[in-house]
């Protein structure tokens, strides 16, 4: 089954060059990768949550997310001295009612995260469930 | 740790490999990046390590039967490259029949994913390694989770659609 859940996976992403982010990226040293199937977080549930912290590779992954960022539905985007630090972007569904989302904050030099969300929640849902209390 | 360099050259001539434009030289180099990184390729790469590994092994015997003059070397190459025609077809043949048995199934099976193997197939890869523990795999998805989110007060320029 486990094997199973990694192929929807695929599948999910198969579409998407952030895909081939946690592919190319996931197992490398300085990087931290997660992988959870329906899982709830802050209240909301999710179908898939895949993120990657990296430590380098920024640029290289910056490539990446262009493309999606192309196809994409801006649901976010901060912009700092006229580059993009941080965003969050709807993708097309691939099964009705399952929204798409890939969530990305550069960090310092070639650090940075980016998440890759599945699941029925709302642009408004994500941003609640991305928003914190500092 | 594997070299940005080498993963963007293994790219490139992985794509030409795979269109069957490559260069007997380009497949020698190719071969010897696999080589020479060893298990710190993703995933995905992991059937054409060891196709090459195969290919490798193969013509090592082929070359000990094989002459060494110039006329000799060229049948040996054409000899390694029909082995490897043949066995992208088996890859490919592998690679569908995967496909058919474990997608197939979950198709029927991913909407009705039950709290017993909700846990299934979740997992953190923190420098390479893996794990399965809940609580450190949890803990790894808030961070990166946290890393992506907004502060209330946080002072920027957003934009929603």
């Amino acid at each position: 089954m486990a094997m199973l859940l990694s192929a929807s996976t695929v599948l999910a992403q198969a579409d998407l060059q952030v895909g081939r982010v946690f592919d190319l990226y996931g197992h490398s040293k300085g990087c931290k990768m997660v992988e959870l199937h329906h899982s709830s977080f802050r209240g909301y549930e999710l179908d898939v949550y895949k993120s990657l912290i990296y430590r380098q590779y920024g640029n290289a992954i910056e490539n990446y997310l262009k493309t999606d960022r192309k196809n994409a539905r801006k649901v976010r985007e901060i912009v700092e001295d006229g580059v993009i630090t941080s965003g969050y972007y709807m993708m097309k569904q691939t099964r009705q009612g399952i929204n798409r989302y890939i969530l990305f904050r550069n960090g310092s030099g070639q650090s940075g995260t980016v998440v890759y969300i599945e699941g029925a929640l709302s642009p408004d849902e994500l941003m609640k469930l991305c928003t914190v209390n500092k | 740790m594997m070299k940005q360099n080498d993963i963007k050259k293994m790219e490139l001539l992985l794509d030409r490999y795979l269109d069957g434009n490559t260069t007997y030289n380009e497949e020698r180099l190719l071969h010897s990046l696999f080589r020479k990184v060893g298990n710190d390729i993703p995933e995905e790469w992991h059937a054409y390590r060891a196709l090459f590994a195969f290919e490798d092994e193969e013509t090592g015997e082929t070359m000990d039967k094989g002459t060494s003059d110039e006329s000799g070397a060229k049948i040996i190459q054409m000899k390694s490259n029909r082995k490897r025609k043949g066995w992208i077809r088996v890859a490919v043949a592998c690679a569908a029949a995967v496909l058919i048995i474990g997608i197939v199934p979950f198709v029927t099976d991913h909407h009705s994913a039950t709290t017993s193997n909700a846990n299934i197939g979740n997992y953190a890869v923190i420098d390479g390694h893996r794990t399965t523990d809940s609580a450190t795999v949890k803990q790894q998805a808030m961070e990166a989770l946290n890393a992506v989110s907004a502060h209330h007060d946080e002072d920027f320029a957003a934009m929603t659609e």
